[in-house]
């Protein structure tokens, strides 16, 4: 299935453009922005509340997530983290980019790439929380309706980033 | 008007039908446009390859500028808008944490979906990061829950409320920042020379969407974005159905109770012109800011607050409570039959202080006591449980 001969990514200023008029339609239509992190929030809770329902029910932070209005998993930020995978699936297909593949720097090996792959993942999904949103739900969805502290936030992703690009640069480059 | 009822719309299933379909337009983007492979964005910070930047505030601008046409032409009612509310210090420590994670992980949570859609085995393995990381907030929160809900807690506080300038002007100014970050970003990418010369065609194709959003932005500018008497007129039905209710208006009884409640940070707005101000109003009343500072005012209030519009006539504060909703400000209510009911319920035997001397807020009518023998009234206000303000009058 996979094409020999992955197509070039769009410019993206055009793939901005296509998602800036998702993002447009998202507000227009149901009233919120976009969310990556919030079906991962869904999901984790879900799967508290099914397997240790006295857990969620003595902390209130599971206890505010579960408690709202609907069920966990048919959500809206469920449905649109399974329509990311399957959107990315789509482009990834026509642009022949779909590969079984690990993506890393030069310099290191398969091991350290995916520690810090998990090492990532696991710093971001605490920081998402703690910012009650990530590059989707805040800077973008907040950022489009001018919501200051999404705009502090939006900085501060980039201030973070840069902070340790250098002492991470074997890591990348 | 949008945004659209969904479910009432598409049934049960709609909300999360539209969801998903935004969702695929969302990670359809982000895959054609790179970021959906770790090596492209990490390059951000290197500044090697600046397509996050790029794709980020192209998209950012582009939905803004959409939207601020939609509101201005009353398309679009941004007060029903989710504007993410600032909590400033938690977000700050937030987005820190997570640039962190960005430049060790490689992706951000919703690009990690779209590696693992396209096969990428680290965005796998991010994302199984992100579950732990997830849960690992989840039971670690309850210990500092206090300063995560308070800690530069500001409501829903945009910048064009912040800044106090008008919205529209704001929009263009961020555009033509957006603008100028390209252009840098374009001569940043040359001069580090890891990727290709853009072609002729794609430079004009640039400046063709430059010219586009520009030529869109000017446009909003010149449409404008509705003051409160437009808004309203654009909701009177709605507006009119709530007030119907009977539910905003709150008795003179239960206003003097909120009053004496030291508990309760209550805000009276006096809404009649300032020569009837001046001669009486009720304790610790402020009179209604002028339209041009009215979103801002609004936005600048805590938004744990009651708002409570008192006029000579209930239909003067129906008028103001009009206005004040269509912008959207929460916990609103106003004083049941007007000041006239008020002095008739507690200076009946006295004569009308607005009609002697200036008295402002001198006067036991301003604030009359509280014997505790009054009527018994139902509730109008919601209140909130354990916020503490201090004040009050009495």
């Amino acid at each position: 299935m996979t094409r020999s001969d992955p197509k070039p990514f769009w410019s993206p200023y055009l793939a901005g453009a296509l998602l800036g008029v998702v993002l447009f339609l998202a507000f227009f239509l149901t009233g919120s922005g976009l969310g990556g992190s919030g079906g991962f929030l869904r999901l984790i809770a879900w799967v508290l509340h099914t397997v240790a329902p006295s857990s969620v029910e003595h902390n209130a932070y599971w206890a505010g997530v579960t408690t709202g209005p609907g069920s966990l998993l048919n959500h809206r930020l469920v449905w649109g983290a399974v329509g990311v995978v399957l959107g990315g699936l789509l482009s990834g297909w026509l642009g022949g980019r779909l590969k079984i593949e690990v993506l890393k720097g030069p310099s290191i090996d398969m091991k350290l790439r995916l520690a810090a792959a998990l090492l990532g993942g696991f710093l971001e999904g605490y920081a998402a929380r703690l910012a009650r949103g990530c590059t989707s739900g805040q800077a973008l969805s907040g950022g489009a309706v001018l919501s200051a502290g999404s705009w502090a936030f939006m900085f501060a992703v980039f201030g973070g980033g840069y902070l340790l690009a250098y002492s991470v640069r074997r890591l990348w480059r | 008007m949008a945004p659209l009822d969904l479910h009432t719309l598409l049934g049960a299933w709609g909300p999360g039908l539209v969801a998903m379909l935004l969702g695929v337009g969302f990670g359809f983007s982000i895959e054609r446009g790179g970021l959906g492979n770790a090596k492209r964005l990490a390059a951000q910070f290197y500044l090697t390859d600046l397509r996050v930047l790029k794709t980020m505030f192209t998209a950012i601008v582009t939905a803004m500028v959409l939207i601020l046409l939609t509101t201005g032409l009353g398309w679009l009612d941004d007060s029903a808008l989710w504007i993410n509310p600032t909590y400033l210090w938690p977000g700050i420590l937030g987005g820190l944490l997570l640039g962190v994670g960005f430049i060790v992980g490689g992706y951000c949570p919703g690009t990690s979906l779209v590696a693992t859609a396209t096969g990428k085995i680290d965005g796998m393995v991010f994302v199984v990061g992100v579950l732990v990381g997830t849960w690992t907030f989840g039971q670690t929160v309850p210990t500092y829950w206090s300063s995560w809900n308070h800690w530069g807690f500001m409501g829903r506080l945009t910048l064009h409320d912040l800044l106090g300038v008008p919205k529209h002007w704001l929009v263009l100014g961020i555009v033509l920042m957006a603008l100028s970050w390209f252009v840098g970003a374009e001569l940043l990418e040359r001069w580090r020379g890891e990727l290709p010369r853009p072609t002729r065609k794609a430079w004009r194709g640039m400046a063709a969407g430059a010219a586009a959003l520009l030529g869109l932005a000017l446009l909003g500018v010149a449409v404008g974005q509705p003051d409160s008497f437009e808004r309203v007129a654009l909701h009177r039905t709605d507006l009119d159905a709530r007030l119907a209710t009977r539910g905003p208006y709150v008795s003179a009884d239960e206003v003097l109770h909120l009053m004496h409640d030291h508990t309760v940070d209550l805000t009276l707005l006096d809404v009649r012109p300032e020569a009837r101000f001046v001669r009486f109003h009720l304790l610790d009343a402020e009179p209604l800011p002028p339209e041009a500072a009215l979103s801002r005012w609004i936005a600048q209030r805590s938004p744990t607050s009651i708002l409570l519009l008192v006029g000579d006539t209930e239909a003067e504060a129906e008028d103001a409570w009009r206005r004040l909703a269509a912008l959207g400000a929460p916990r609103l209510y106003l004083l049941e039959g007007g000041l006239d009911t008020w002095l008739q319920r507690f200076g009946a035997e006295v004569s009308d202080p607005r009609l002697g001397p200036a008295l402002g807020a001198r006067g036991k009518l301003a604030c009359p006591r509280l014997h505790g023998d009054e009527p018994s009234f139902t509730p109008k206000v919601k209140l909130l449980a354990g916020k503490k303000k201090g004040g009050g009058c009495g």
